[in-house]
């Protein structure tokens, strides 16, 4: 069987792992900082540090609808509150990841802009997360995908934001629901009996 | 006051987020996850009389406090708040975390194994220790306490009806499907705890049975490990959890028991076994299966409210096998935003746009069969460092070869039953205005992370057979094959996928091999 684009193997996958981990150990080490947009921060985080939210920030910002009522601020304070659920190392991947994003020589050698991702500007951000949406590096990619899911699902998780897409949300049990206390017993199976008849 | 609320009262119930000291335990049987395999497992043998206590990692909870909100319901009853998937994200994994395990949050599909699966396993995987029709009595039994009937076609939701009428402007075969409801309002809100508690899930069936016949049930509690001695396992230490049910606290539990039954899954169960290091001839973790599934978005004029209506109510199986080359099948799945937002492509505005005709959507999927071809032979197990599971799936050629293929016949199936657009969940997506751009699909890159894989059935992992060098416990009792007590009863133990909904085939089995183990203790 022959495919005709380009198919992912698991040699080309470990090729692309291994080609990613290195980069995220030299370039999101630390080796290269690049100072970060702050965002002032009123909550106690439980998952993020303050340059990590601040990032988040920042793509949440370009991610989430352009109408979207909650600020990109407490689209990331949802997200932190999320990656609570994970596991550590997922958690340790997060926050390496978002240095990674920010990181203006990263920048330069993977989409040709030099300056940290919160400091650009919007239009410019929207051709980076394209760039990291399109690479041909699986690693990437798939920090592209784990960022903006966070963002949406934290965006689309607020009932406020589901008129822009005209959905009414669950309807009202109105306090009913099925009592099946009686299940088994005698006069259960007498109704059940009566109501296959009708 | 329901079955469930009466046994959440008893006293035979412990809170383990509740609970200041270490805990010492002991019981004849201790079943580790109540889920699909551990309920029926536990209900089997209390009420033959024996002495069982269920360990649980998640809460337990009830329809009311299933708020059918996903950012409030995800978290309490997903594994890692429906965060969970493969190391590289190429498939969204989604799997229950509570008392009830996935049943929970299942959307209510019910097939018994498919024979020519068993009669795979017994010529292909040293499956020898029954017979299809052993289970017979089992299913039979299921489908009654559970209630499981066939949808009657008149209660199909729009979304489902459009596949059934697709499929069958095409000839293909299509059915209504059994689902485990009574009193089923369709709200459409499976997925996130039936809160009519209309869903015969174990949560609101055998676990309440098997409590109020005796057993005990200790919930927010992880087991760690379990200690091996002498050929046997010796006892589990676990550790209590905080009431989010997602971290430890420093009070543990140890559980002396003459058996063990894991059964926390295709993902966590072997990961416990890992962590004990039980792992003979490297097996543990090996095989799993996903059945990873991909989804067209068909576009109709008419509304078509997927969140709303029972979930899933049609089914086709027309491209189960396809000889050489890697079968799937066909059904539609609900929508609601949260879901919706992280399926849908794209950012910003674009992504907006793709959201915006929600409530003229339908969302059909193909669920690929995994584990039957040599180039299929599903994913892995490992641990991360901190114990908690690692997955990989290596998505191969075959398997993207079925993915192009299984796009283009879903696209086929929208278009035929009125689809006025059909997107793909590629990432920017291919949307296809009318049959004539299907041939596109062949254009469009199918590689990891470019196009939204899911999965929604996890299987193996802890694979049944009787050559023990390559299967982890027997097949004719699910006993692992060197330690005397442990066995291993959920549905890591197919040892490959189904190519139906596990649900059923798990509880049939998983019946038939406690009804076995209780002769042998009686």
């Amino acid at each position: 069987m022959k495919l005709k684009d380009g198919h992912s193997n698991r040699r080309t996958f470990l090729r692309r792992g291994l080609w990613g981990g290195l980069i995220l150990s030299t370039f999101g080490g630390g080796l290269l900082a690049w100072p970060t947009r702050s965002t002032n921060i009123t909550t106690k985080l439980k998952t993020l540090n303050t340059r990590t939210f601040s990032v988040l920030c920042a793509i949440a910002a370009r991610v989430v609808p352009p109408y979207a009522q909650a600020t990109s601020k407490q689209i990331a304070e949802r997200v932190d509150a999320l990656l609570s659920m994970t596991s550590p190392e997922t958690l340790a991947d997060i926050n390496r990841l978002l240095i990674l994003f920010d990181n203006a020589f990263f920048g330069l050698f993977f989409h040709g802009h030099f300056g940290a991702f919160s400091y650009l500007s919007a239009e410019t951000q929207d051709r980076v997360l394209e760039s990291w949406r399109d690479s041909h590096l699986l690693l990437r990619r798939s920090g592209y995908q784990a960022l903006r899911k966070l963002c949406l699902a934290a965006h689309y998780g607020d009932p406020l934001s589901w008129n822009d897409i005209d959905y009414s949300g669950p309807r009202s049990t109105g306090g009913i629901f099925y009592n099946d206390s009686q299940w088994g017993t005698k006069a259960w199976r007498v109704k059940q009996i009566k109501e296959s008849q009708k | 006051m329901t079955l469930l609320d009466q046994a959440r009262q008893s006293s035979n119930v412990i809170d383990g987020s509740r609970i200041n000291k270490n805990l010492e335990l002991s019981a004849d049987i201790c079943v580790i996850g109540s889920g699909a395999g551990g309920a029926v497992a536990a209900h089997t043998l209390v009420t033959a009389g024996k002495d069982v206590l269920i360990v649980e990692e998640g809460g337990y909870f009830s329809h009311l406090d299933f708020s059918m909100n996903e950012a409030e319901v995800y978290p309490k009853l997903y594994q890692e708040g429906l965060q969970r998937a493969t190391q590289d994200l190429g498939i969204a994994i989604l799997q229950g975390r509570a008392v009830g395990g996935t049943t929970v949050v299942n959307w209510t599909t019910c097939f018994r194994t498919p024979e020519d699966v068993v009669d795979h396993w017994r010529t292909h995987h040293h499956v020898g220790g029954f017979k299809l029709a052993d289970i017979i009595p089992h299913y039979e039994w299921i489908e009654d306490r559970l209630c499981m009937q066939k949808v009657p076609k008149e209660q199909m939701n729009p979304n489902n009806r459009k596949l059934f009428e697709g499929c069958k402007a095409l000839g293909w075969q299509v059915d209504t499907i059994k689902r485990n409801v009574y009193a089923c309002m369709n709200s459409g809100y499976c997925g996130m705890g039936c809160p009519y508690n209309a869903k015969r899930s174990m949560l609101v069936t055998l676990i309440p049975d098997a409590i109020t016949s005796g057993a005990r049930l200790l919930f927010r509690c992880r087991i760690d490990r379990l200690v091996e001695n002498n050929n046997g396992i010796d006892h589990a230490e676990g550790t209590l959890l905080t009431t989010d049910g997602y971290h430890t606290r420093t009070e543990t539990v140890r559980i002396k028991a003459k058996h063990f039954i894991v059964a926390g899954g295709a993902i966590n169960s072997p990961a416990l076994l890992l962590r004990s290091g039980i792992n003979d001839h490297d097996r543990v973790g090996k095989r799993t299966f996903f059945h990873p599934s991909i989804v067209s978005v068909g576009l109709y004029d008419d509304p078509i409210e997927a969140y709303y209506g029972a979930p899933q109510s049609a089914a086709s199986h027309h491209f189960s096998h396809r000889s050489e080359n890697v079968g799937f099948f066909l059904e539609a799945a609900p929508l609601h935003p949260v879901l919706a937002s992280t399926a849908l492509p794209g950012f910003g505005f674009d992504h907006h746009e793709n959201m915006k005709p929600f409530s003229h959507i339908a969302p059909h999927t193909a669920l690929t069969i995994d584990g039957f071809h040599s180039d299929l032979p599903g994913g892995q197990v490992t641990l991360r460092p901190s114990g908690t599971p690692l997955i990989n799936y290596p998505l191969t050629p075959a398997l993207w070869e079925s993915f192009r293929f299984a796009q283009k016949r879903l696209a086929q199936a929208q278009f035929a039953s009125g689809a006025k657009s059909v997107m793909t969940l590629h990432d920017p997506p291919l949307v296809m205005r009318s049959p004539n751009n299907i041939a596109d699909i062949d254009e469009q890159p199918f590689e990891t992370c470019r196009i939204g894989v899911f999965s929604a059935h996890q299987m193996g992992g802890c694979g049944m057979g009787d050559n023990h060098q390559t299967a982890v416990v027997r097949s004719e009792d699910l006993r692992h094959h060197r330690l005397s007590n442990l066995y291993v009863m959920d549905g890591s133990v197919f040892p490959t996928s189904l190519g139906v909904n596990p649900q059923q085939s798990i509880y049939g089995l998983v019946r038939l091999m406690a009804s076995r183990l209780v002769e042998r203790i009686t």
